[in-house]
């Protein structure tokens, strides 16, 4: 147990505001070091010569020792401030939050995923690795304000080299501490441009271009949307986002997260890929995958929201 | 991340008027920085640390440090318990990646006013230091190198 028995019969906030005075005692400072609470001079002494007995220490002058006793107190504070009990429900809104180290994260697979992606040559195990050590991470948090409804979404990207080389595109929305796997595409270098490229919404929104069809938000056009919000008039009609596929009979994938309100629509994310180029695409590079297109049905949608007022989204295909 | 997350992207900072103080002329100010101090002898040794993933005295003096000073927030009601307990959990569980090294780049001219002369007591030499006290996001550029 890493605790300090001079501290044991405190509270446990007051106790570890002397931890935490113990740790700022060692830890280099620009300004004097003062306490917001009042610390009893006496316990504070009592608890510092525990420390150096505990770990066998006569002094903290030296960097070796200073690291120990920081190490011990560390330890102690987090058992403080953060009981085993707890620790769940911490871990749950820190990778809410998308602050979680990506191995600390459980991963799941979405039925989207299953039913789609892993059919078009994207394995399981693949998706983990990018997990393991991906290239790039972003995690959308939605507003404070607005992140009822909204689904928190995250980002990947890694990048295979090889003879034909390709990056791994995985769209993940997060529960908790929990990666549930939506999406997952394979962007090849020779056919989505990834130069300069730095994020993976980046990376997206360059494969979007490629493979996606256009899409019509309120009065805007385009393939790819991200955390834009639109305005709504009464007027706006019942279909708001609707996905314009030149009357072409492709199946499509959409992805639309957004919040609707009566007076404006604040997309997350929202793109439609071409199933059926982009099947084209990895069978041009060799990817053997088994799936009948036709059995995809005409439109693959996905859609998550949430509605407020009269307001409804709607994805529809539109010649 | 803390910053952005928990305190409005308004950052604290401790700096210097050199990256590198070796390499400025040595009967300068700008020379009389120790290696403590010296904000690229800092972001060696972090890398260090985290190329060899061996936690030497930077990473256990920053996470250490963080933890503290979560619960100096919210002692002093910045931030509330759930959210000191989010940022000791985060400092404890953080990989190495997490605790790479980043160069703030802080245009002088709009920030001057607000500079805050550290007192010499708390320097490890006689090189000029400073704190700012809110730093804003848009207010400093941060690159990795």
């Amino acid at each position: 147990m890493t605790t300090l028995s001079s501290l044991k019969k405190l509270p446990a906030t007051e106790r570890d505001s002397y931890i935490a005075a113990l740790i700022r005692s060692f830890t280099p400072s620009p300004t004097d070091v003062r306490d917001d609470v009042e610390l009893s001079r006496d316990i504070y002494q009592k608890a510092e010569k525990e420390l150096l007995s505990k770990l066998h220490l006569t002094s903290l002058e030296a960097p070796h020792a200073r690291t120990a006793a920081l190490r011990f107190l560390t330890g102690a504070l987090k058992q403080t401030a953060v009981p085993t009990s707890d620790v769940r429900n911490v871990r749950e809104r820190v990778g809410g939050k998308g602050a979680l180290p990506l191995h600390l994260y459980d991963v799941a697979f979405g039925q989207n995923f299953v039913d789609l992606n892993e059919t078009l040559g994207v394995s399981k195990d693949a998706v983990l690795a990018v997990i393991r050590s991906a290239d790039g991470v972003e995690h959308f948090v939605p507003d404070e304000v607005t992140q009822s409804g909204v689904d928190p979404t995250t980002i990947l990207v890694k990048h295979f080299f090889g003879a034909d080389p390709y990056t791994l595109i995985v769209i993940a929305m997060r529960e908790g501490a929990k990666l549930r796997i939506d999406r997952a595409w394979k962007s090849f270098f020779s056919e989505v441009p990834t130069e300069p490229l730095a994020k993976p919404v980046d990376f997206l929104h360059a494969f979007v271009e490629v493979f996606g069809v256009p899409l019509r938000i309120g009065d805007t056009e385009a393939k790819f949307v991200a955390y834009e919000i639109f305005p709504l008039s009464p007027t706006s009609g019942r279909n708001m986002i609707e996905v314009l596929n030149g009357g072409q009979q492709h199946r499509f994938d959409a992805r639309f997260n957004y919040r609707a309100s009566a007076y404006s629509l604040a997309v997350t994310l929202a793109f439609a890929i071409d199933v059926e180029c982009y099947a084209s695409s990895l069978a041009k590079h060799g990817v053997s995958f088994s799936r009948d297109l036709t059995d995809i049905g005409h439109r693959a949608v996905y859609i998550s929201g949430h509605h407020a007022g009269k307001s409804k989204v709607v994805a529809r295909s539109k010649t | 991340l803390i910053q952005e997350k928990f305190r409005k992207d308004i950052h604290y900072v401790w700096c210097g008027e050199a990256f590198d103080s070796t390499k400025h002329g040595t009967y300068t100010s700008l020379a009389l920085t120790a290696p403590s101090s010296d904000p690229c002898a800092i972001y060696k040794q972090l890398r260090e640390e985290i190329k060899t993933e061996r936690h030497g005295v930077k990473i256990p003096q920053m996470k250490a440090g963080l933890s503290a000073l979560a619960v100096k927030w919210r002692d002093s009601g910045e931030i509330s318990a759930d959210e000191a307990a989010e940022i000791i959990y985060m400092a404890d569980t953080a990989g190495h990646m997490e605790w790479r090294p980043l160069v703030y780049v802080i245009p002088r001219a709009p920030v001057e006013a607000r500079l805050q002369k550290v007192p010499i007591a708390q320097r490890a030499s006689l090189g000029p230091e400073y704190t700012i006290a809110e730093l804003a996001r848009h207010e400093f550029d941060v690159i990795e190198l």
